[in-house]
């Protein structure tokens, strides 16, 4: 670093150098733009100008008068759509909810994912390929096309696990309690242990062999290794997918909507704050106040987010 | 881990809530001018057989042609408030009728009151109002569901019962068959469906939504709708109905398997017992849909209608059109024959002549005539029923009670009492005047 930043302090000493170091950087900061530019186009236009409405929607309200049939208004209402949020039961029930059950299915999901990527790195190459690939297959299927393929084992109507178990004189229900729970975890950590495995796997690819071969001549078994060589040398990953997860459980929508077809009394239509959200805005109607609720549910989404990227960093260090 | 594609699917609802979002309307300009010389109109529909009868009105009719699309979809209500925003709707789309009287209330649709007047009487008084939300009409009758009962025979004689007249002829039933065999079931009822309430309150007499000259009345808690909930009340108390989610692929088995063994049904779904009832077919039978009170038989019914949309040029013109479709007798006659497969039954006064063929050919045991109950059905259908402005909304908010009714988390009553406070402080809020009936 300090062998790297030494010569331009000497050049700053001609003053004819400074000035065209400085052109060349502000062509450089002009040509970075212009570089940029595909990319900002399509981030103002996809993210910033959808915000931007969302954010003027939810400051709105529909209006209607007489017996409410013919021309509506949309007024300016201020905050009032959210003071209506933060008074919403619902919705963080929903959020609480989400956030409790992701907590202890992303545990799981992790872990499961971590101890398979300990074993592959203990296998020979040709076998890691292979279950690499394996169990990356589920994550290659479309979330709504294994979800509907759940939906089938599930269905209290035609599921061949449960008329198997009918036939065996044996009752049970995939939904209801904590079985809802179990069911829709089931789901989530069959999609999500191959993609999360190799992320792993790939960070312990990564790791310098000289480690473990250290830790050998110090006499540490193989299990030893994982756990006090391996595993603190990639708590990054696991942040990183901890993370992800995270937001991608705040965000849950396609799953439960699906298996709702076949327990509705067990997930409703405010199971999750995406699904109120989506109720809101397009079984309702009410826009003004979807947009509003997506708005609390991404800056909810932001903050845990950060909080947990800052915990588990400093737990790190 | 999937959070990507989650996140893919969630921006994309995001952008698609954003995308649809409705700006202030304005409309309620005079339409009943005639319109002259040649024209085209834009027709959105998604039923079977209509393309075809769009192209026999094209040929007769030279000066008003019909560009019919087909707008499959769950996301077609979507589309079509999009497509209004945006200024390219259709002046005419498919709608059933709680979805008319939404759009009527967001100022989607176009006023028809004058244009439709001549061609009132062609229609039952129950479908027109289903397309005369609070008063003034925004579209034209396309047909009509009107709710019969269909039973398991061969179930109801093993375990010595009787074709239920009245609901509480149903729970006698349902507590008879269970002293023979307790799983078995006499009705469904599923978690995700409040319409079985709806057709309830219907039949009994009852009036959730009501137009009293300026204002609304709000009847969930009136005697009529309590005497509905109550059935629902004790089908759920006495664990006389299942619980299979209409979703579920499934649900057919529940009936042919005779695990519940009477339904409450209609015409459109006549077309496809054969085909999903293998094990049962031949063992059913039709009967009068249940009766709160036999002195004034009732039934309910579900109505596709018509909608005229906000922005339709020539509403005189698509009138003709939409009226010669659902009420003429060339138009209804190809519509009702099974080869169309729409699966439409007339919203018409006289439907006997299209009764004969829309029933299935080897779901029944003919032992019932099921034509006359068809027409019974449909000449009885409770002509109170009226959507309010806030009927989608209202019944977002009844979906998610009604799966806590089904879990025995929750009583019909309190989620009446519920909707009636809930329906008047929505309407309160939206600046829309109504009060709580009887009061």
């Amino acid at each position: 670093m300090s062998t790297l930043t030494r010569p331009p302090r000497v050049a700053t000493d001609s003053p004819v150098r400074r000035t065209s170091a400085r052109r060349t950087g502000k062509r450089g900061a002009y040509k970075g733009v212009l570089f940029t530019l595909p990319f900002l186009i399509g981030f103002l236009a996809t993210y910033v100008a959808p915000i931007a409405y969302a954010f003027s929607e939810s400051l709105h309200e529909k209006k209607s008068s007489g017996i409410g049939f013919g021309p509506t208004k949309v007024v300016y209402t201020g905050f009032s759509n959210f003071a209506a949020i933060f008074a919403d039961g619902t919705f963080w029930t929903g959020m609480l909810r989400t956030l409790l059950f992701g907590a202890a299915q992303i545990v799981v999901m992790l872990g499961i994912s971590l101890l398979l990527a300990l074993l592959l790195d203990g296998v020979a190459a040709r076998a890691v390929r292979f279950f690499r690939a394996a169990l990356l297959v589920p994550y290659v299927i479309p979330a709504v096309v294994s979800t509907l393929m759940w939906l089938f084992l599930y269905s209290p109507t035609a599921s061949p696990i449960l008329d198997v178990a009918d036939r065996a004189g044996a009752h049970f229900d995939f939904f209801g309690g904590l079985n809802t729970y179990l069911s829709l975890g089931n789901v989530l950590t069959w999609q999500g242990i191959g993609f999360n495995m190799i992320l792993i796997s790939a960070s312990l690819q990564a790791l310098p062999r000289e480690l473990y071969e250290a830790a050998r001549l110090d006499g540490a078994r193989e299990w030893r290794i994982a756990w006090s060589v391996k595993v603190p040398n990639i708590t990054g990953i696991l942040v990183l997918t901890g993370m992800f997860s995270l937001i991608g459980r705040l965000q849950l929508f396609a799953e439960p909507l699906f298996l709702r077809y076949v327990a509705p009394e067990s997930i409703n239509t405010d199971f999750t704050p995406m699904m109120e959200i989506f109720d809101r805005a397009f079984k309702a109607g009410d826009y003004q106040y979807a947009a509003a609720e997506s708005l609390v549910l991404a800056v909810v989404t932001g903050l845990l987010a950060f909080v947990f990227y800052r915990v588990t960093n400093r737990k790190m260090s | 881990m999937s959070t990507f594609r989650k996140r893919a699917t969630a921006g994309a609802a995001a952008v698609l809530s954003l995308s649809l979002v409705l700006a202030a309307c304005s409309s309620g300009d005079d339409t009943s001018a005639t319109t002259q010389g040649k024209v085209q109109l834009e027709f959105w529909s998604w039923t079977d057989g209509i393309q075809q009868q769009v192209a026999v009105w094209n040929k007769a009719h030279p000066d008003t042609q019909v560009k019919y699309v087909n707008a499959a979809g769950d996301t077609v209500y979507q589309k079509l408030r999009a497509a209004i925003t945006s200024g390219n709707a259709p002046c005419l789309a498919k709608m059933d009728g709680m979805n008319l009287a939404t759009f009527a209330a967001d100022g989607l649709l176009t006023d028809i009151t004058k244009i439709a007047a001549p061609y009132k009487s062609r229609y039952t008084a129950a479908a027109w109002n289903a397309v005369s939300p609070g008063g003034a009409t925004y579209g034209i009758p396309m047909g009509s569901s009107p709710l019969f009962t269909a039973y398991r025979a061969d179930l109801f004689q093993k375990y010595g019962l009787k074709a239920p007249t009245t609901w509480d002829d149903v729970i006698a039933a349902g507590k008879a068959a269970q002293r023979k065999d307790k799983n078995v079931k006499i009705y469904n009822m599923a978690g995700e469906d409040p319409s079985t309430l709806v057709d309830l309150s219907w039949q009994s007499g009852a009036q959730w939504y009501k137009v009293a000259g300026d204002h609304w009345e709000i009847g969930f808690t009136s005697p009529e709708a309590l005497r509905a909930g109550d059935v629902v009340q004790r089908l759920v108390d006495d664990n006389l109905a299942s619980n299979a989610s209409y979703a579920d692929p499934g649900v057919f088995k529940t009936w042919d398997l005779g695990k519940t063994i009477m339904m409450t049904t209609s015409t459109w779904q006549l077309p496809i017992y054969d085909t999903n009832f293998p094990k049962s077919k031949g063992e059913w039978q039709l009967a009068d849909a249940p009766l709160f009170d036999p002195a004034k038989p009732q039934t309910s019914s579900n109505f596709d209608t018509v909608g005229f949309l906000k922005g339709c040029k020539y509403p005189d013109r698509a009138a003709q059109f939409a009226t010669w479709m659902s009420s003429s007798k060339e138009s209804l006659t190809a519509l009702t024959d099974p080869a169309s497969k729409s699966g439409l039954f007339p919203a018409v006064k006289d439907v006997s002549p299209y009764v004969d063929k829309i029933i299935p050919k080897e779901m029944f045991n003919g032992k019932s005539d099921s034509a006359q109950i068809i027409t019974t059905a449909a000449s009885r259908v409770g002509e109170q029923w009226q959507y309010g402005p806030d009927y989608a909304s209202m019944y977002s908010e009844m979906q998610k009670q009604w799966g806590k009714v089904m879990k025995k988390q929750m009583t019909v009553k309190a989620m009446l009492t519920h909707l009636q406070e809930w329906v008047l402080a929505d309407l309160k809020h939206k600046g829309v005047k109504a009060v709580a009936a009887g009061s």
